[in-house]
């Protein structure tokens, strides 16, 4: 993971101009696909993420349905413009990775009892990918099931902190994502304290890794303002 | 404790359990209850709950006097189960499968001696819920807008079309006894 010779700190700058407790610029729009149960998009610096929601409805095939609670089930996928090289279309090892802890980050606000024997399909589409997708993918999502009228115990906010020219930063970038040594996404359902999503790509020191976890906490409570804004500005009053 | 019609979203705790009972679109966790969708929030003095007016389109649920769309999926002689496919006018599909079952004693306004004079398996109907707190909820058909809505023929599969009080094939002028909807083949759901 880590190449030398790119600087990315200076003057306690990053290169996007960002201190290291800065997020990147986000933009939250929700109910913008007609056809969904619910959906959102969200642009996250570069990135730009459609999100959808269907359900709760029919489980096909039937033998994965449980007879007592819905299912859900997440498919991340990225397009294939979505990276400088073109991405080879269909999923690939990290798209069903990415899926699978995705779905592990959703499941546990939804209330599943409610609807038994159904399945909640949620759909992220990457359309335009600059680390942190699926940071991004999982605020998105959140805000579909949201928007889709899902009973939930709580929205489910995402932020990732990393380490670039050995300091903690929060929320990296391509270029810092590439060049740095570490990244930590984190998921966090706000009202319960609960963390649904825990992953980490390169190493910290026990030291860092809890300063980027206390960083990528409160990045997260910054994502949750913005979640309940959105809902609020398109559906209060 | 929240306020009348505040605007809560998901995760945001609206009172305490014994203050409260939790009403529509909340749930109770801890000895709390918290909003579960997105809307404004309503206080009930009469019966102390909260519940949740959703702003969001929330997945419909069967309520008594819904007409529902549905396909007859067996025959019993007093009994014809319905598959519950939407409810008319409500254009988000229901969760899941939902199961309505129609009794030869509500078929019709008046006396009905044979059931299979009156549908088959296959037809699709609207219904009007009696009792949608059983399961599978319980139907009927009495009234002019109720019934099939459309039917296909039992000897060649072709399409049926109103003929006199029953249906008749359009291919091969079969006629079959129905209790026919007055918006038979017009497409109302």
């Amino acid at each position: 993971m880590k190449k030398e010779g790119v600087k990315l700190i200076e003057n306690g700058k990053r290169l996007d101009g960002r201190g290291l407790d800065e997020l990147r610029p986000i933009k939250m729009e929700i109910g913008v696909l007609k056809r969904a149960d619910g959906s959102a998009y969200v642009e996250w610096g570069e990135n730009k993420i459609m999100a959808a929601c269907y359900g709760p409805r029919e489980v096909h095939p039937r033998h994965v349905e449980e007879p007592d609670r819905a299912i859900v089930r997440v498919r991340y996928n990225m397009a294939p413009f979505s990276v400088p090289d073109r991405k080879r279309p269909g999923p690939d090892r990290r798209s069903v990775e990415i899926s699978k802890v995705t779905k592990e980050a959703l499941e546990p606000v939804v209330l599943t009892h409610l609807f038994p024997r159904t399945v909640v399909d949620i759909f992220i589409e990457v359309l335009q990918a600059n680390a942190g997708t699926r940071c991004a993918g999982i605020t998105a999502a959140a805000l579909a099931m949201a928007d889709a009228g899902i009973p939930m115990r709580d929205l489910v906010a995402s932020c990732a902190a990393g380490k670039i020219d050995g300091k903690v930063a929060l929320d990296l970038m391509g270029l810092e994502d590439n060049y740095g040594e570490a990244d930590l996404p984190v998921a966090l359902a706000p009202n319960k304290k609960q963390v649904t999503l825990l992953q980490m790509d390169g190493n910290f020191t026990r030291a860092e890794f809890e300063e980027a976890f206390e960083k990528a906490l409160g990045g997260c409570l910054k994502v949750y303002e913005m979640q309940k804004k959105t809902i609020r500005k398109k559906y209060e009053v | 404790m929240t306020e009348e019609g505040k605007f809560v979203t998901p995760g945001e705790s609206l009172g305490i359990s014994e203050e409260f009972m939790p009403g529509y679109g909340t749930y109770e966790e801890d000895g709390s209850i918290f909003a579960a969708v997105s809307g404004t929030v309503k206080i009930d003095m009469r019966d102390r709950s909260l519940s949740v007016a959703p702003k969001v389109s929330v997945p419909p649920e069967i309520h008594d006097g819904d007409i529902i769309i549905g396909k007859i999926w067996e025959m019993k002689s007093q009994l014809a189960l319905v598959d519950i496919l939407k409810i008319k006018g409500v254009e988000r599909g229901l969760p899941g499968n939902v199961r309505g079952a129609l009794h030869i004693s509500k078929a019709r306004a008046g006396y009905v001696s044979d059931l299979s004079k009156e549908f088959t398996i296959g037809d699709v109907i609207a219904a009007r819920v009696v009792d949608a707190g059983r399961e599978p909820v319980e139907l009927t058909t009495a009234g002019r807008d109720l019934g099939v809505v459309k039917a296909f023929c039992s000897r060649c599969g072709a399409s049926l079309e109103p003929f006199k009080r029953g249906l008749r094939c359009v291919e091969c002028r079969n006629v079959e006894p129905r209790n026919v909807s007055d918006i038979y083949g017009k497409g109302e759901v």
